[in-house]
């Protein structure tokens, strides 16, 4: 899904916000009336966007890339002590308790996230970039 | 049950959460020992099972409300503290019900006090957390540049930045924030001597606000205002720790004729900035330095000397914030762990709980837990 942000005043799109996993058809009870709304409009159907909705609720793996709002060497430790605690007690040979903790680790940055998740995420980003939100309008497709 | 003492790493690696959570805290300066007032609400959309397979998941933090404080406080101050404070405000010959009705407004000016301070705090927690993203402003020259993008772009067009903090930045822990958002840029931090002055004094102020409050055995309901102090202490210098594991952080002292004039705001804001000008003149640096800082007045005046300033303001307080943000800088998804924002908490509050009456299980997480104010252990323990 593909989020643009134009000027009211010239209709120019001045930004594009992408988020490849994400489409209009996960957000079923949208119409076609919505491709194409104020910012305002935007940012409240974030605020009231159902997370019962069985669509939007939908986990998936996402192929943006996913970081940790810590310290990188706090998060070294914290995920290195973590997969440990993982292998502790089990009878396994180095390598293959040094293969698990490594598959424990990478498997913490493929958490799947639920579609309404990221697309709150998106819109909090750009209802903050730009305002006052009545100048603005926003333009979405599948792209 | 005892208090163990963990790193933050060691809490998120040891401790999960899943379900329903709700957050209070409690402080022996300003509230009775045992009475907690609620901070707000957490949900992990996620079984026990996905808890126990990823060390961090996504959370929805639903900050408490104007009205739940003003009402949590009043019964607190009707409870426990209306005849001391009857008794303080009134002296010399008033009737019951003059008494009464300064009493009642002396609660009130401690419930407005405590609420806003709380509100504020939450706010710069949710800042330092990465869970709201401050507003920066970039301020060079005659250009004032309020568009994140645009603002980021500019800095990532170094390739080193020398950044000179004041106590605000630090609190707001806007450098870890540039760290986080510019990983290709190398970021000098230099903290000027006089903010250490300023810590060392909130130090002080601190220890001597314990010691009156009887040790937690007398609080006082007028002292909420430690919510404020405790930060420029604790988040300072877990700010300063992390930030000199990675990257270089130099402490920049000056003439020690100097520091006996570091007594009072205006006089710490006028060193700040003659540092920051004496340090691009001896190192030959022009591009590339800026003061960044939580005051507008003090971007004001480093740019009207010419002085490259970078302005972090905190957004006010949403009434829901879910850990999962977007960074169009850089198209990256970012997840906070519901631990770096209880383990902030602990940080300004001094005592959190956390609880979660489904699944009958509880922490609590307590800043003073040992001997001395170490940022970087928190005491936790499970409740019953």
């Amino acid at each position: 899904m593909k989020i643009e942000v134009v000027r009211c005043s010239t209709k120019q799109p001045i930004e594009t916000y992408l988020m490849p996993d994400v489409e209009m058809a996960n957000f079923q009870e949208w119409e076609e009336t919505l491709r194409c709304i104020s910012l305002s409009k935007l940012s409240n159907l974030a605020k009231e966007m159902n997370p019962e909705n069985p669509k939007a609720s939908e986990l998936m793996p996402v192929s943006i890339s996913v970081d940790f709002y810590i310290p990188t060497p706090v998060r070294r430790c914290a995920f290195h002590l973590f997969a440990e605690s993982h292998t502790r007690g089990e009878e396994l040979l180095e390598h293959t308790a040094e293969d698990f903790r490594r598959k424990i680790i990478e498997q913490a940055f493929t958490l799947a996230f639920r579609v309404s998740d990221v697309f709150v995420a998106v819109v909090t980003e750009i209802s903050q970039n730009h305002a006052p939100h009545s100048d603005f309008m926003v333009k979405m497709s599948d792209g | 049950m005892d208090n163990h003492l963990l790193r933050l790493d060691e809490f998120i690696a040891s401790h999960q959460f899943w379900g329903e959570w709700e957050i209070s805290y409690t402080d022996g300066t300003h509230l009775p020992r045992r009475e907690y007032v609620k901070l707000g609400d957490c949900t992990i959309s996620a079984s026990k099972e996905l808890a126990q397979e990823y060390p961090v998941l996504p959370f929805e933090f639903r900050p408490v409300s104007d009205d739940e404080l003003k009402s949590r406080f009043a019964e607190i101050i009707r409870g426990h503290f209306s005849k001391m404070l009857e008794k303080e405000v009134t002296k010399g010959n008033l009737s019951q019900e003059e008494k009464t009705t300064a009493g009642k407004s002396k609660s009130n000016e401690h419930i407005n006090s405590a609420r806003k301070h709380i509100r504020e705090q939450l706010a710069e927690s949710l800042v330092r957390t990465g869970l709201l993203r401050s507003n920066y402003c970039l301020i060079e020259g005659q250009i004032i540049e309020t568009n994140y993008h645009k603002v980021m772009k500019t800095l990532s067009g170094h390739i080193n930045l020398l950044i000179v903090t004041d106590t605000g930045a630090l609190r707001r822990a806007a450098v870890s924030f540039l760290h986080k958002t510019l990983p290709e840029v190398l970021i000098w931090t230099v903290v000027p001597v006089f903010v250490m002055n300023e810590v060392q004094r909130q130090m002080l102020d601190m220890d001597r606000i314990w010691r009156e409050s009887g040790r937690g055995n007398q609080p006082h309901p007028g002292k909420s205002n430690v919510l404020r102090k405790r930060p420029q202490v604790s988040c300072i210098s877990q700010e300063l720790d992390h930030i000199r594991r990675w990257r270089p952080v130099e402490m920049l002292t000056t003439l020690h004729e100097h520091l006996g004039q570091s007594n009072g705001q205006s006089r710490i804001d006028r060193l700040i900035i003659e540092s920051m000008k004496n340090l691009k003149r001896d190192r030959g640096i022009h591009k590339g330095v800026y003061l960044l800082t939580g005051d507008k007045d003090m971007a004001s005046l480093a740019n009207l000397e010419n002085q490259g300033c970078l302005l972090i303001e905190v957004p006010k307080l949403p009434s829901t914030v879910n850990s999962v943000r977007y960074n169009p800088y850089n198209s990256k998804l970012v997840l906070t762990p519901i631990h770096c924002l209880l383990w902030d908490l602990a940080l300004v509050f001094g005592n959190i709980r956390v609880e979660s009456k489904e699944l009958s299980l509880g922490y609590e997480l307590d800043f003073y837990a040992r001997e001395f104010l170490a940022h970087n252990v928190v005491g936790i323990k499970e409740v019953k």
